[in-house]
């Protein structure tokens, strides 16, 4: 395995010239492809994306960038106090156009989310990790190529973006930020272990930084009609488990070779109730020949997903 | 009438001022100050009440499922 430049002005295609075969992965691509190839092909190939699905991913990703920028702030030397003022600004500004109306994942609920979990993460024992260059390890991206590919010139890549790095007591750890709207149970760590992207992401961290990472912890954030709380989880991976994930990566990626070689992504039935339900299910229970005017009904259209896009 | 603090969440965000988003911080840690000594708040004016989950809560019972009634079928005409 060889690591590549991470910087490039603009995101070339994760799919080889000219066909659906997807040569860079990451976890979300990955993962969907392993839920439902007929997901992978709606989302991926297709680039559909469900209203709801645009407001928890709008949720996340501001979520994600305040936390980046108060990690940047605190690293330059600005108070708390500065650096959440700051944060909530530039978070205000950059929301301005976006309003949902939905029960959680609004933006007030966000701001409040923001200001709460920085407040109480205030004196963090989590410590961030910091680069050589003294800049913290926050939304790190990462890219790694595979020593086989789907042709003799183009290995597999696999990237993605860590959270953060984090020493907790003397072990490192990747910490991934989540949003949830229900209480975070033994249903919901459980589910960690197997995972497909806290695996990816142990094995990414332990060879991008060459270091014993011993798993992720899972920082979730449980966003409620007057409320926010947080828990924090912990999942680890050892080496076998990390190899076993690699080898059976082979047997999955022959397979979504395959299929775009045929041009076609198949229904796995038994995974349309799974994770909270698939967006994609109303479509899926439709005759054949009727679901692209429901896709058009309920759908939008936008460039598919990019694991090369860095942040 | 709209609160101080409903205004400025309504405001657009390049309107705010340093002391309205102070505010708004103010406003927030309060709610979380609230929320930690067990003081229950009150659920924003655009924010809906979770009738189903407090019907729930309160009977102990699932809430009956809304019974719709069945589509009306159409004669054909011949």
């Amino acid at each position: 395995m060889a690591l590549t430049d991470l910087v490039t002005e603009e995101a070339p295609s994760p799919f080889l010239p000219n066909s659906n075969i997807q040569y860079a992965w990451d976890s979300t691509s990955l993962e969907d492809f392993k839920r439902c190839p007929r997901l992978y092909q709606y989302r991926m190939i297709d680039g559909w994306v469900s209203e709801e699905e645009s407001v928890h991913l709008r949720f996340g990703r501001e979520l994600h960038q305040s936390l980046h920028d108060y990690e940047l702030s605190i690293s330059a030397g600005i108070p708390h106090d500065d650096a959440v003022f700051d944060v909530v600004k530039e978070l205000l500004l950059r929301t301005d156009d976006w309003r949902p109306d939905h029960k959680y994942k609004n933006r007030k609920n966000l701001v409040r989310t923001v200001v709460w979990y920085l407040d109480k993460f205030k004196n963090d024992p989590a410590q961030t990790m910091v680069k050589d260059d003294g800049k913290p390890i926050v939304e790190y991206s990462f890219r790694f190529e595979l020593d086989w590919g789907p042709t003799a010139g183009q290995p597999y890549v696999l990237c993605g973006h860590l959270d953060r790095v984090v020493n907790f007591h003397d072990e490192l750890f990747v910490m991934d930020h989540k949003t949830t709207t229900t209480e975070p149970s033994d249903y919901y760590w459980n589910q960690f272990n197997p995972h497909n992207q806290m695996s990816l992401y142990t094995l990414a961290s332990k060879i991008v930084f060459e270091s014993n990472i011993k798993g992720v912890i899972i920082n979730a954030a449980e966003v409620k009609i007057g409320f926010s709380r947080f828990t924090r989880g912990t999942t680890y991976r050892t080496k076998d488990q990390l190899e076993e994930w690699l080898h059976d990566l082979k047997y999955w990626l022959n397979l979504a070779e395959g299929y775009a070689e045929a041009g076609y992504w198949p229904m796995n039935d038994t995974a349309c109730d799974k994770y909270g339900g698939c967006p994609f299910r109303e479509i899926c229970s439709k005759s054949p020949s009727v679901r692209d005017k429901f896709l058009n009904s309920s759908f939008v259209k936008r460039e598919p997903w990019n694991p090369l896009q860095p942040r | 009438m709209a609160s101080t603090i409903d205004r400025l969440w309504d405001m657009e965000a390049t309107e705010l001022s340093s002391q309205d988003v102070d505010e708004i911080i103010v406003h927030i840690r309060k709610q979380m100050a609230m929320y930690d000594a067990g003081i229950k708040p009150k659920p924003e004016a655009n924010e809906q009440i979770d009738w189903t989950g407090l019907v729930q809560k309160l009977s102990g019972k699932e809430p009956e499922p809304e019974i719709k009634a069945p589509a009306k079928k159409t004669k054909r005409r011949l």
